[in-house]
């Protein structure tokens, strides 16, 4: 019994790991947590993105340090394989924004998608000029609408650089501790954020015309009684 | 590792209001309100545990759970809390359920095309959901925030579950923590002009009936395909601010796309009239007029199970298709003809069955065949229904007994075959009383329960509670 037509039209979804791997993430084992925790918010992407009737989930990364560079192109989900990276050099955010701000234009962008997510890993300061890099890619229009979010991992990250990156003063960067909350965090970014993209849920009660042209729920509250910090 | 509101596998359960004590089992998902994990129970039935994030757990929510457990579940197709569960060595609240079986599946997998489901198991499903949410609405509750995602089916049957039932409030009363979904909200909620309600609810059901039918959101055509990036303030504008039917008869400036919205057009040619003259209702007074202009609950039903009643094979190829039964069911349903404002030479209308004057049966709608099919075997009951009868169908309460509708718990007829002569069809009698069956050469029999008369054009048929004649 086979019915007519095909699937349902998706829309793409751009999602990309943006990866401080600088010499200082190899500290306390910060790179190796990072690689575990990618890997581990894989299945739950895949469980996520079969459920969302409207998204076409495809993933890609690129990483920095001296220099920036893409490490995996825009990868449907079910294909989607992390190979765990090094560290070593500087942390070079501004290569990091100008190669975004490269792709976040159409072409290679498509005419019909949904925000893309920018999710941006770091433990420290940007060594070069990352604030031209930043307005470079926020003046692209799919940069502007593109949901940005950081996760500083440890407590030397740069909080300022990395809401800077957000750019909405209701949200903050996440700050994870320790490898366990980095897990967490990277897991609710890979999960509900990206639904989020796809189908905004409102919180509130009334539409208040807010600025925000995403909603974004709560991260997870991660009360810290962990013994390991960095 | 944080123990005040997460649970680890082993860990005990009290659940006192049931008085039993379950262990958790695993992790089975984490959404924006909570995590939920299945629990072991003492005696093996299947429960889950939805316990919320610590600042999800609010006095709000705590009283809605507790005034959902004490009324009852409107049907066993709710996945209903069943007891509040609170513990000493955790932060906030939870409740138990029962766990959703795993035959139910998510409706994306329709929509996805991984799953390939009959017309009929689809239409099933519909009624279901209609059905159901006319028992919730009928006890005063509405749901707030209906979406492709809080619902499931089987894709072999059709029946349903509905689930994330905890923000399920009593209609009027402003509580909850969510409004909705903006492809499935109401416009006057998107607007900001109402907070969810029973009407906002019918809203939200016509969305989703139309997902399932046709594949496609009723308010994404040439506009939708035509925004850049669909972020909430383009959403806001598209389901919102400025909604306009794809197939609105009066105004085809969001007719669907062919690039993107091909299965609108295809089903939309499909189906038969009637269905489509209320999903047109549906979205052009159903969205200007929030009181007043929505299709009720029952007006679904009717036009659910009547499309589902006129499903036939095709002769040649098999695929499901629909007995042109439109001026019948139109009549019946009081559907007025006149669409009202209608332009004669808009798309829409030049597409319809009843402006190309189709009394007979469409062509097979599928390519490969698009034979004629004649001579449909199908039984008239009371001059208030039509069912068409193939090698599979079963007649019900709901079919025979004016005081039973929707009652099909058990099937009081089925089509049989004879036992000697393959090409000779039948209908046999599963209930318990005797049909008086009219021949079509005159002579008057008694069919007996179990027993099977011929299905020839003419017969009549006295099921005691009404009469049906059998034409083709």
């Amino acid at each position: 019994m086979t019915l007519p037509g095909g699937e349902i039209s998706k829309r793409e979804l751009h999602f990309i790991w943006i990866v401080d791997c600088s010499g200082s993430m190899r500290d306390d084992g910060k790179i190796q947590a990072l690689n575990y925790a990618i890997k581990e918010a894989i299945p739950h992407m895949q469980r996520e993105s079969e459920n969302n009737i409207q998204a076409n989930l495809l993933i890609s990364a690129l990483k920095f340090s001296t220099g920036a560079q893409w490490i995996i192109a825009p990868t449907r989900v079910n294909e989607f394989k992390w190979t765990d990276i090094e560290a070593k050099g500087e942390t070079d955010l501004g290569q990091a924004f100008l190669l975004l701000s490269e792709i976040l234009r159409i072409p290679p962008m498509t005419e019909r998608g949904l925000p893309p997510v920018l999710v941006l890993l770091s433990d420290g300061q940007p060594t070069d000029n990352f604030k031209d890099g930043l307005e470079k890619l926020l003046s692209e229009p799919w940069g502007r609408k593109a949901i940005r979010v950081s996760i500083a991992i440890g407590e030397d990250a740069n909080m300022d650089v990395l809401q800077r990156f957000i750019g909405d003063n209701e949200r903050q960067p996440l700050l994870a501790r320790n490898p366990e909350s980095l897990t967490k965090y990277i897991k609710w970014v890979s999960t509900v954020v990206q639904t989020a993209s796809a189908r905004p849920k409102s919180q509130q009660k009334y539409y208040d015309g807010s600025i925000s042209n995403v909603d974004i729920p709560k991260p997870p509250e991660i009360i810290s009684g962990a013994t390991d910090v960095w | 590792m944080n123990t005040t509101h997460e649970f680890q596998a082993g860990e005990p359960v009290h659940i006192n209001s049931l008085n039993i004590v379950c262990n958790i089992e695993k992790e089975l998902g984490s959404g924006t309100q909570g995590k939920v994990y299945s629990l072991i129970s003492p005696d093996n039935t299947q429960l889950v545990l939805k316990w919320y994030f610590p600042s999800m757990a609010t006095k709000e929510q705590y009283d809605i759970l507790k005034s959902l457990i004490q009324k009852d579940s409107p049907s066993n197709r709710f996945l209903w809390p069943l007891a509040l569960v609170k513990t000493p060595n955790k932060e906030g609240f939870g409740y138990a359920m029962v766990m959703k079986e795993s035959r139910f599946k998510s409706f994306s997998l329709w929509l996805s095309r991984k799953i390939d489901p009959s017309f009929k198991v689809l239409l099933t499903a519909c009624f279901e959901l209609v059905q159901s949410f006319h028992l919730l609405h009928s006890k005063g509750l509405c749901y707030q925030d209906l979406s492709l995602n809080n619902i499931y089916f089987d894709p072999e049957n059709g029946e349903i579950r509905i689930g994330d039932t905890d923000n399920i409030v009593v209609n009027g009363q402003d509580k909850g923590n969510v409004i909705g979904t903006p492809k499935f909200m109401a416009p006057e909620i998107i607007v900001g002009k109402a907070l969810p309600n029973t009407q906002t609810d019918l809203y939200s059901l016509a969305i989703i009936l139309f997902y399932i039918l046709f594949l496609n959101h009723p308010l994404e055509g040439k506009i939708e395909s035509s925004i850049k990036s669909l972020d909430l303030p383009s959403m806001s504008k598209l389901y919102g601010f400025e909604p306009i039917f794809i197939f609105d008869p009066s105004n085809d400036s969001n007719y669907p796309d062919p690039a993107f919205h091909e299965n609108a057009i295809i089903f939309w040619s499909i189906y038969p009239d009637f269905i489509k003259r209320i999903f047109i209702r549906a979205f052009t007074n159903g969205i200007t007029d929030p009181m007043h202009g929505r299709v009720r609950e029952t007006e679904w039903q009717i036009a659910l199970l009547a499309l589902r009643d006129s499903l036939y094979y095709c002769k040649r190829c098999g695929s499901e298709n629909f007995l042109a039964t439109d001026s019948f069911v139109l009549e019946k349903l009081k559907i007025p003809v006149d669409l009202g404002g209608v332009n004669p030479d808009n798309n829409v209308w030049k597409q319809s069955n009843m402006a190309k004057g189709v009394q007979s049966n469409p062509l097979c709608w599928n390519p490969k065949c698009k034979t004629m099919n004649t001579h449909i075997l199908n039984i008239r009951i009371d001059d208030r229904l039509f069912v068409a009868l193939n090698h599979d169908t079963k007649l019900f309460l709901h079919h025979i007994d004016p005081d039973r509708k929707y009652d099909f718990s058990n099937p009081i007829a089925e089509v049989s075959r004879h036992p000697t002569d393959p090409g000779v069809w039948g209908l046999k009698n599963l209930s318990a009383c005797t049909w008086k069956v009219g021949k079509a050469n005159g002579d008057v029999i008694e069919v007996y329960s179990k027993q099977s008369f011929s299905l020839v054009p003419g017969t009549q048929i006295d099921f005691g509670t009404s009469k049906g004649v059998v034409c083709y």
